[in-house]
C-alpha cells in the first residue's frame, strides 16, 4: 500500500518531481548512493543514536514493515503514559509517521491527563522549512492519534540544541503540502522535471537529466525558473535552440516578462549552444596585489582541516593541515601574514567569511581583514553567461576550465578521509587542486586565459 | 560559540553593516552593465536630450527597470569607467514620455555638464557612507550603567502610583479611550521606562501629543525623536494643535516640512547652539544624530522616541543618553530597521522597541479608529493575534459604491477586504496583468463610485512595479489619476486611505522562494493592507502564495499569507487580465 510519509514532506519542499517519482516510478533507476552520502547517511544514524540513547526511551515493538502492528504498539505506549518514545509510529489515512522522538507533556487527552510532542533529531546546524514540516506531518497524524493538537514540535539539532515550533505557524503550509502529496499519490496531477539546486543531491538525477538533455530543455538555460519556463514555452519558446532564436521585444509583449531578463535568457542560450560561458563586457579593476585562500571543512562537526593559500606573484602555494579547533584562526592568521597586507584574498562562496565570523566571535568583527576578501562566486555571477545553471564551485571548474572538479574527490568527502588511513594526504591533494582550480578561475574572470578580453 | 555582551555585539554589528556597504557597491560594480540593470541599479541607454530648468538634464528612457526614487544620489557616465561619472540626483522618470528627468547634485553645483546631445548614458547608484560615530554612542552608552541596564533587561518597571492615578483622571477627561488611558497614565508616571504598542490607526500620535502636553505642562523638558525627519515633525504639529504655549524647538534645519513647522511656531536651532535650549516646559525634536550632536550632553527630564520599532538599537542609545527616564511607540508588528548586511547575530538586528517589548512587554492600544469591522478583522487576526478592534464609529463604514462596473465584485463594499486574483508566473519584480488591473480598478473607482483621487491608494514591495502601476495608469489618461499614491509600502508607513490596492507583483514561486526574506514579509503586508479604511484590495497570482521557503522566518510568513489566500473572498480575473500567450 501506497502512503505520504515524512521523507515525502520532506522532499516535496524541494522537488515535487522527485516525490511523484519516488511515489510511481522504479525505484531500481535511481542512481545507488556515492560512498560521500552513505558516509552522511551513517554519522545521522551515529548523531540520533547519540542524542536518544541517553533519554533511555523505549520502542514499540513489532514485526519489521508491519506498520498497523507498530501503530498499535506505539499507542499502546503512549496510553501508558511513558516518559518517551523513540521511533513510534503513526497510521492516518494514506499516511504514515515514524518520527524520532514523542515526547510527553502534561495536559489532558485521550491519552489520559498527559499528552505528547514530536521531535525530529536532524544533523544540520539551523533548523530549515522542509525540517519544519515534516515534524508539522507528524504532529497531525499524533493529534489524531491521541485527540488533542500539540501546540509545537521540535528539532533536535547537530550541537543537541532544541528549537521548537508552534503547530498552528505552519498549519497552512504543511495543509497545502499534504493537499499536493495526496494529488501526487493519486495521480491527479502530474509532474515534470526540471533542473535546480535540489538535482544536486538526487538520485533521481540519472533518470531526470537525460530527458532534459534529450528535450533541450529550457530549464537546462542559466536563470531560469520552472515559471518562466512554462510562460516561455505557453509563447512558443520550447527549448534552448528557440531560445536562441527568440525575438526578445514581441516575446517581451506577449509575455509581459521584462526584455532584459529575456536578453540574459537568449544570451545564456547561446552560451549552451556554444559550450562555453558568453563573457560580458566588463570594467577591469585596477591591479592589485591578490591570493586565492580556500578552505576543507568538514561541516558536520564544524571543523576546519586544511586551509591554503595561492599566491601567484609572490610566495607561490602554501597550505597547512589543521589538528585542533582552536588552532584554526592562527593557522589562517600566519598564512595570510606571508603575503602583503594589502593584498586582495580571493576565496569561493559563503563559506570562508561565515568561518571567519565564527573564528573571530570572541574578539570582535575584524574588518580590516573581511575588507580583502574578494567573493569569486560573486564575481563570476556577474561576470558571464555560463553553458547550464551554476549552483557552487564545482559548476563553474566545469563550465569554464572544462576540468573535472572531483578528479582528486569530493569535498564533502574530508570526514570520510580523515577516518581511513592516508586521508590527511587525500585532504592536501583535494585542497591543492581546489586552489588551482580557483587560480585558473579568477585568471579567466581576469580575462587572462579564456573567454573574450574584457573592456 | 563565546557568548559575547550586548555591547560588543552591537559593535560587531554595526561593523558589519559598513563593511557590507561598501562590498555591496564593490560587487555591484563588478556586474555587467546588463546585469545592474536586471539588479534595478542601473538604467542603460539613456540618451541625453538637453538641459532642463536650471539644475536639470533630461534624457530619453526606454525601460527604467531602475529602483531609483527621487533624491538618490546617482552617477551619469559610461558604465564602465566612474571615476570620470557625473554626479546627479534622480528626480523623476515619464513612462509615458521616456523621459527621465536628474538633477545637478547639490555638492557638485559648480561642476560643468560634459553630456553630449544624442549620446547614450549609463545612470548608476553612486555609493554613500552614513554610518558616522555610531560606534562610540554605544560604548558611552554601555558605560552608562541606567541605559545598559535598561538594555539588558533589568530596569525595573516602576511608576509613581498618585502620579498616574492623576494622569488617568486627566487623559480620560480628555475623551480617551481605556487603552490610551491606561498607556499613556503608564507613561507619565514612569521611573525610567513605558512602552507602548500602537496598531495602525490607534490613535498613537493623538495619545504622544497628550504624554507630551501633560509632562511639559508638569515643567519637564523633553526630548522628541524619531528615525525621520518626518516622524519627528509629525509629532511636533500634533503637539502644536494640541496645545498652542508650549515652548518648540527643532534641531537642525533643511527638510521639506519647515515652512509648516515655522508657520506652527517651532523654532529651529542647530545643535551646536544646545545652550539656548529652554530649560523646562519644552519639546526639542530631533533625530537621533542631531539630538548626540548637542553640546555638553544635555540634560532632559524624559527621551521620547516616536516609530522605535524602525529605530535601530544603537540609534537609539544615542537617544536613551540625554535623560534618564524614556518613553518609546512603535509597533514592532509595522516595519522593522533598514538593515543592509547578512548577520548571523539576528537579535541585534531588531528595533529598540522590539528589543525592549521582548524584555518588559508593552502596552497595546487596541482600538483602531481607521478600519472598518472587516479589514480590520483580517488584519487584527492575521497581525495581532485577534486583539485588535475597530472603534465604533469606524466599524460600519464602507465604501461609496455604484453597481453595473465591470468590476463589482472586486470593489462590492461588503466585501471590504477581497483578493483580486490574476494568475501568472511572473520572475521578475515587475507585472503588467497586475498594473493593468489595478488601473482598471482605479479608474471604476474614481468615475463609477465616486472615490476621491486622494482617497486612492496603491501599494507594492517592488519599485520596479510602481513604476509599471504609474505607467498602466497614464495609459488611462485620467486626469483624476495622479492624484492616487502609488509607492512601495515603505514610503506609505503612516498615511491612510479609503481604498488600498496591493500589488504583489511576483508570480512565480521559484522566485519567491530565492527571494523570501523580503517578499514574505509579515511586517509589511500589514502596513499595506491597513493603510485602508473602507476597502482593502489584495491584486495578487496565486504563484505568490504557492511557495515554500526554505528558512524558518520566512516559511511562518509565508503560512500567514497562504491564511490570507484561504480566507480572504476571491474574485479569478486571470482570464481577462492574464498574459495573451
Amino acid at each position: 500500500m501506497k502512503r505520504i510519509t515524512g521523507t515525502h514532506v520532506y522532499g516535496y519542499a524541494r522537488c515535487a518531481h522527485a516525490v511523484a517519482l519516488d511515489l510511481h516510478g522504479d525505484r531500481e533507476l535511481r542512481r545507488p548512493y556515492t560512498d560521500v552520502e552513505e558516509f552522511v547517511l551513517r554519522r545521522g544514524r551515529e548523531l540520533e543514536v547519540r542524542l536518544t540513547e541517553p533519554l533511555g526511551w523505549c520502542e514499540p515493538d513489532y514485526p519489521e514493515r508491519d506498520f498497523e502492528a507498530g501503530a498499535a504498539a506505539t499507542l499502546a505506549l503512549l496510553q501508558e503514559g511513558v516518559e518517551g518514545v523513540l521511533q513510534g509510529v503513526l497510521v492516518g489515512d494514506d499516511r504514515l509517521g515514524i518520527p524520532d522522538l514523542l515526547r510527553r507533556e502534561d495536559g489532558p487527552s485521550n491519552l489520559g491527563a498527559h499528552h505528547y510532542v514530536i521531535g525530529d533529531v536532524k544533523s544540520s546546524r539551523r533548523a530549515r522549512g522542509d525540517q519544519i514540516l515534516q515534524i508539522m506531518f507528524y504532529s497531525v497524524l499524533l493529534a489524531e492519534v491521541q485527540g488533542r493538537e500539540p501546540e509545537y514540535a521540535y528539532l533536535t539539532l547537530r550541537d543537541g540544541r532544541e528549537e521548537r515550533f508552534a503547530c498552528r505557524d505552519f498549519a497552512e503550509s504543511l495543509a497545502e503540502v499534504d493537499a499536493n502529496l495526496q494529488d501526487l499519490l493519486h495521480g491527479c496531477v502530474t509532474t515534470r522535471a526540471c533542473l535546480t539546486p535540489a538535482c544536486q543531491g538526487c538520485r533521481w538525477s540519472t533518470v531526470c537529466l537525460p530527458e532534459l538533455e534529450k528535450a533541450d530543455d529550457l530549464s537546462l538555460l542559466q536563470g531560469m525558473t520552472a515559471g518562466l519556463r512554462r510562460t516561455l514555452e505557453s509563447a512558443g519558446v520550447r527549448g534552448g535552440a528557440a531560445a536562441q532564436q527568440m525575438s526578445v521585444e514581441p516575446t517581451a509583449r506577449r509575455t509581459h516578462v521584462e526584455s532584459a531578463l529575456l536578453r540574459r535568457v537568449k544570451k545564456a542560450a547561446q552560451a549552451r549552444a556554444d559550450g562555453q560561458p558568453v563573457w560580458e563586457k566588463r570594467v577591469r579593476p585596477p591591479h592589485r596585489d591578490w591570493a586565492v585562500v580556500h578552505l576543507l571543512q568538514d561541516p558536520f562537526v564544524d571543523r576546519v582541516h586544511w586551509i591554503g593559500l595561492l599566491h601567484p606573484e609572490g610566495e607561490g602555494l602554501r597550505d597547512v593541515l589543521i589538528e585542533r579547533r582552536e588552532d584554526e584562526l592562527e593557522a589562517f592568521s600566519a598564512l595570510v601574514a606571508s603575503i602583503p597586507e594589502a593584498s586582495a584574498l580571493w576565496h569561493y562562496g559563503e563559506r570562508l567569511p561565515r568561518w571567519f565570523e565564527d573564528a573571530t566571535w570572541a574578539v570582535g568583527a575584524d574588518t580590516h581583514m573581511e575588507r580583502r576578501f574578494v567573493d569569486l562566486a560573486r564575481r563570476l555571477a556577474g561576470a558571464a553567461c555560463f553553458p547550464a545553471p551554476v549552483f557552487g564551485l564545482d559548476d563553474h571548474v566545469r563550465l569554464v576550465l572544462q576540468r573535472d572538479p572531483h578528479r582528486a574527490g569530493e569535498a564533502g568527502g574530508v570526514g570520510l578521509w580523515l577516518e581511513e588511513p592516508g586521508g590527511a594526504e587525500r585532504v592536501v591533494n583535494k585542497g591543492r587542486q581546489d586552489l588551482e582550480d580557483l587560480l585558473g578561475l579568477v585568471e579567466a574572470l581576469r580575462g587572462e586565459s579564456v573567454g573574450r578580453p574584457v573592456a | 560559540m563565546v557568548d559575547l555582551s550586548l555591547e560588543q555585539r552591537l559593535l560587531r554589528f554595526l561593523a558589519r553593516e559598513d563593511e557590507d556597504e561598501r562590498r555591496s557597491a564593490e560587487d555591484l560594480r563588478a556586474l555587467s552593465i546588463e546585469q545592474r540593470v536586471l539588479e534595478g541599479e542601473c538604467i542603460q541607454e539613456a540618451v541625453f536630450r538637453g538641459a532642463s530648468g536650471g539644475e536639470g538634464f533630461e534624457f530619453e528612457v526606454a525601460e527604467n527597470l531602475s529602483k531609483f526614487r527621487r533624491g538618490d544620489a546617482l552617477l551619469v557616465g559610461d558604465g564602465r569607467d566612474f571615476s570620470g561619472a557625473l554626479g546627479v540626483v534622480y528626480h523623476a522618470y515619464d513612462a509615458s514620455a521616456s523621459r527621465l528627468l536628474l538633477r545637478r547634485s547639490r555638492f557638485r553645483r559648480g561642476a560643468e555638464a560634459r553630456f553630449e546631445p544624442g549620446q547614450s548614458y549609463c545612470v548608476d547608484r553612486k555609493p554613500l557612507g552614513v554610518r558616522g560615530r555610531l560606534q562610540d554612542v554605544v560604548r558611552e552608552g554601555f558605560a552608562a550603567e541606567l541605559v545598559a541596564e535598561a538594555l539588558a533587561g533589568g530596569t525595573s518597571m516602576i511608576h509613581d502610583e498618585s502620579r498616574r492615578q492623576r494622569a488617568r483622571e486627566s487623559l480620560t477627561a480628555r475623551g480617551l479611550n481605556p487603552s490610551q488611558v491606561e498607556a499613556g497614565a503608564a507613561a507619565i508616571a514612569a521611573e525610567r521606562l513605558a512602552l507602548i504598542q500602537g496598531p495602525p490607526g490607534t490613535g498613537k500620535t493623538r495619545l504622544l501629543a497628550e504624554i507630551l502636553s501633560a509632562l511639559c505642562n508638569a515643567g519637564c523638558r523633553i526630548a522628541l525623536t524619531a528615525f525621520t525627519h518626518r516622524a519627528v515633525d509629525n509629532v511636533l504639529l500634533a503637539l502644536r494643535r494640541l496645545d498652542r504655549r508650549i515652548d518648540l524647538v527643532k534641531l537642525g534645519t533643511a527638510q521639506a516640512r519647515d515652512a509648516e513647522l515655522r508657520a506652527a511656531g517651532v523654532r529651529f536651532l542647530e545643535p551646536r547652539h544646545g545652550a539656548r535650549l529652554p530649560a523646562r516646559g519644552a519639546v526639542i525634536g530631533g533625530t537621533c544624530f542631531a539630538l548626540s550632536r548637542l553640546p555638553q550632553r544635555q540634560g532632559f527630564h524624559f527621551t521620547v522616541f516616536d516609530e522605535a520599532a524602525q529605530l535601530p538599537i544603537p540609534h537609539a542609545i544615542a537617544g536613551m543618553l540625554l535623560s534618564q527616564r524614556w518613553i518609546f511607540l512603535g509597533d514592532h508588528r509595522q516595519l522593522p530597521p533598514v538593515i543592509t548586511a547578512r548577520h548571523a547575530d539576528r537579535e541585534v538586528t531588531v528595533s529598540v522597541f522590539e528589543h525592549l517589548n521582548a524584555l518588559y512587554g508593552s502596552q497595546l492600544l487596541d482600538l483602531t479608529y481607521r478600519m472598518n469591522d472587516q479589514v480590520c478583522a483580517v488584519v487584527s487576526d492575521a497581525f495581532y493575534a485577534g486583539a485588535l478592534q475597530s472603534a465604533p464609529p469606524a466599524a460600519p463604514r464602507r465604501m461609496s459604491f455604484s453597481p453595473g462596473g465591470a468590476l463589482d465584485e472586486v470593489l462590492d463594499p461588503e466585501r471590504s477586504a477581497v483578493l483580486a486574483r490574476v494568475d501568472h508566473l511572473q520572475p521578475g519584480t515587475r507585472s503588467l496583468e497586475e498594473a493593468n488591473l489595478v488601473a482598471d480598478l482605479v479608474v471604476e473607482l474614481l468615475q463609477r463610485h465616486g472615490v476621491p483621487a486622494t482617497e486612492v491608494a496603491v501599494v507594492t514591495p517592488f519599485r520596479a512595479q510602481v513604476r509599471a502601476l504609474r505607467s498602466a495608469l497614464q495609459r488611462t489618461q485620467l486626469r483624476e489619476a495622479e492624484d492616487v499614491a502609488i509607492d512601495t509600502v515603505e514610503r506609505i508607513q503612516g498615511q491612510e486611505r479609503e481604498v488600498v490596492i496591493v500589488s504583489l507583483a511576483v508570480g512565480d514561486p521559484d522566485t519567491l522562494s530565492a527571494r523570501a526574506k523580503f517578499f514574505f514579509s509579515t511586517n509589511r503586508l500589514n502596513v499595506a493592507m491597513s493603510r485602508a479604511r473602507t476597502k482593502a484590495i489584495l491584486v495578487a497570482s496565486r504563484g505568490a502564495f504557492a511557495a515554500l521557503p526554505h528558512d524558518p522566518e520566512s516559511l511562518r510568513a509565508a503560512n500567514v499569507f497562504k491564511a490570507l489566500y484561504r480566507r480572504l473572498p476571491q474574485v479569478d480575473l486571470s482570464a481577462v487580465y492574464g498574459a495573451r500567450v
